[in-house]
């Protein structure tokens, strides 16, 4: 073992450096996701396979490589909620076409907004998150059913969301949201029902696996 | 792991803030597994200018059904020894380029499995039901793991039988693309949306042609099922607008030469190339547009896409069209899933591949925008019939 544990250090700094690069979903090809990482090549392929294995990295359809389920499920089990695996996808995707909007998991303690997974939003109105996806909500956050709120990064001026907690716990909120460009007004209301429904979805489907594990 | 590397890894891990120590001596996950799950589940967007129609209001709302399967739970099966596992593949057919691409994706996906999969073997029943329910039978008496099962048209529920044996003797079964009649006769169904790809294309298509115009449409085979689902799925979209008349309608087999004589005959009845063809693949939008290329006809926008071809064509041509690929890949998603229940996790009764839109840059429209252009999802060095939502395992290996 290298000194005060360097060894083991090292060794989360490449899992750390493969992570990151699935997480921004730049990497199509083993070797581009080797090249980025800056690994020596061997170690680095074999420590992609040996993750693909454990599933902390998946690939996606067209072969990018993207965080694996057993990593979102560690992330979901941190925060104490039960993982909703397959299910996140499609929801997430739901409430972005229908939304037009980016559309987001987040952890919510007091009034700090941590995003998990989203999907990004098409066309020309959407917006990206920011890089470490933690905002500072301005208002406090009331756990009603849907509610408008101005967050704000460290890194960028405040954005408009629309929130919807899903379950709760001692430690936070699991919500659904998107965040909100300017839209019309007409479709204000559409996009407050989906996140509802979307929620209520989720809701159900995080009760289950709830409900699961406990048997 | 020894004692002494453990509590080094611990320590490692403790200081970057992955577990977090508790005053009784018991670590839990720490911060930055909580943060750990910030990213992207899908690509991030092009950045595609607004294209045709794009100033039209459009009145069609992009309502997107979500099927309560979804959210339902799968009777969860025990785990059934620790594998590695053998699969057996009970495939409708391999009879088109689409079907070959659903094999072909599966076999990838075993090949990237192999520590998990032992074997795998794949039977085609060309189409008859009778002689899909003696391979499944043959699955059981040979005792794979579990059963893959893309079900042939079973009118007379000839297939029941068979699966009822599959639950008897413990075997899960996953429907893939085609699911049978009785839906006690698998665990797990992996397909796509047939309703997006109807609806969708069909919104692509009104507010291309702002909501006014003469519009044909040719679904694709008569007797199936997801024909029929897009079908009317993307009536329903076209009824929402008043001024689009739906001038005529033939099925056309899901073949170049159906969708050819489709045109053909239309054509011949009109007499004038109508403003916008709706075909729920390209596996016959292809035919569609050579058809009109074969007249000398100006070429409408087209929607289908599925097969190399049709992008090929409809580029090198520049005719406006939509695509959304019925996702060959779920070959390979349901030996994932496979896998999945034999480890004993808890699915969902229905999982979906996502259905990407593409688009050549341009042709967005307000409510459809493109997941990937066109341009950059047409390859240039494959063949017509390549199909290219099969995922990883067109990479070196086309589907030809």
């Amino acid at each position: 073992m290298g000194q005060n544990g360097q060894t083991y250090h090292k060794a989360i700094d490449r899992m750390e450096a493969l992570l990151n690069i699935a997480r921004a979903l730049s990497a199509d090809t083993p070797y581009q996701l080797v090249k980025a990482s800056g690994i020596p090549p061997s170690t680095a392929y074999r420590q992609t396979a040996a993750m693909e294995d454990s599933r902390m990295l998946a690939r996606d359809m067209q072969g990018r490589f993207m965080l694996g389920p057993e990593c979102l499920a560690l992330c979901f089990s941190a925060w104490g909620f039960p993982d909703p695996g397959f299910i996140m996808g499609p929801l997430l995707r739901f409430a972005r076409i229908q939304t037009r909007q980016t559309a987001f998991v987040g952890f919510l303690r007091q009034n700090t907004l941590q995003l998990g997974p989203y999907s990004i939003g098409r066309g020309k109105r959407f917006a990206h998150p920011a890089a470490a996806g933690r905002y500072a909500l301005q208002t406090r956050f009331k756990g009603q059913t849907a509610g408008r709120y101005m967050a704000r990064a460290a890194d960028s001026a405040s954005v408009p969301v629309l929130l919807c907690p899903v379950v709760q716990n001692n430690k936070a909120f699991l919500t659904l949201g998107v965040f909100r460009q300017s839209s019309p007004v007409a479709e204000q209301d559409k996009i407050t029902d989906v996140l509802r429904d979307a929620a209520q979805r989720l809701r159900t489907s995080v009760n289950f696996q709830k409900e699961h594990e406990a048997r | 792991m020894g004692r002494s590397t453990g509590f080094a890894l611990l320590k490692a891990l403790g200081e970057r803030g992955y577990v977090t120590k508790q005053g009784d001596g018991c670590y839990r996950l720490g911060e930055t597994v909580r943060n750990m799950a910030f990213s992207s589940t899908e690509a991030a967007p092009q950045q595609v200018s607004f294209g045709l129609g794009s100033k039209q209001a459009g009145q069609a709302l992009a309502d997107m059904e979500l099927s309560a399967e979804l959210f339902e739970l799968a009777d969860p099966t025990p785990a059934r020894s620790l594998g590695p596992w053998r699969l057996g593949f009970a495939n409708a057919s391999s009879s088109n380029p689409w079907r070959k691409a659903l094999l072909n994706s599966a076999e990838h996906a075993v090949r990237v499995l192999d520590r998990q999969i032992c074997g795998f073997q794949s039977r085609d029943a060309g189409d008859d039901p009778l002689t899909q329910a003696s391979q499944i039978d043959a699955f059981v008496q040979e005792n794979v793991d579990a059963i893959l099962l893309s079900a042939t048209p079973d009118p007379d529920n000839v297939l029941a039988g068979s699966l009822m044996r599959c639950q008897e003797q413990g075997i899960p079964v996953i429907a893939v693309d085609r699911r049978p009649n009785d839906r006690s006769g698998y665990a797990v169904f992996v397909t796509a949306s047939d309703e997006l790809i109807g609806k969708f294309s069909a919104i692509w298509l009104a507010e291309t042609l702002q909501g006014q115009g003469r519009v044909w449409l040719q679904p694709g085979l008569d007797q199936a099922s997801p024909a029929r689902r897009r079908l009317t799925a993307a009536k329903m979209v076209f009824a929402r607008f008043p001024g689009l008349n739906i001038e005529g309608e033939r099925f056309s087999g899901w073949t170049e030469d159906g969708g050819f004589q489709a045109t053909q005959d239309l054509m011949l009845q009109h007499g004038q190339a109508p403003d916008g063809v709706w075909c729920d693949s390209g596996l016959q939008g292809v035919g569609s547009i050579r058809a009109f290329q074969a007249l000398s006809e100006r070429i409408p926008p087209h929607t289908g896409g599925d097969i190399n071809g049709m992008f090929r064509t409809a580029l090198k041509l520049k005719v406006p069209f939509c695509a959304f690929d019925y996702p060959a890949a779920m070959g390979a998603r349901a030996v994932e899933v496979a896998v999945e229940v034999l480890k004993g996790a808890t699915l969902p009764r229905r999982v979906e591949v996502p259905v990407p839109a593409i688009l050549p840059r341009g042709t967005e429209t307000r409510s459809i925008k493109a997941d990937i252009l066109a341009e950059h999802y047409v390859r240039w060095d494959l063949p017509d019939d390549t199909v290219l939502s099969q995922g990883l395992s067109l990479r070196g290996r086309p589907a030809r």
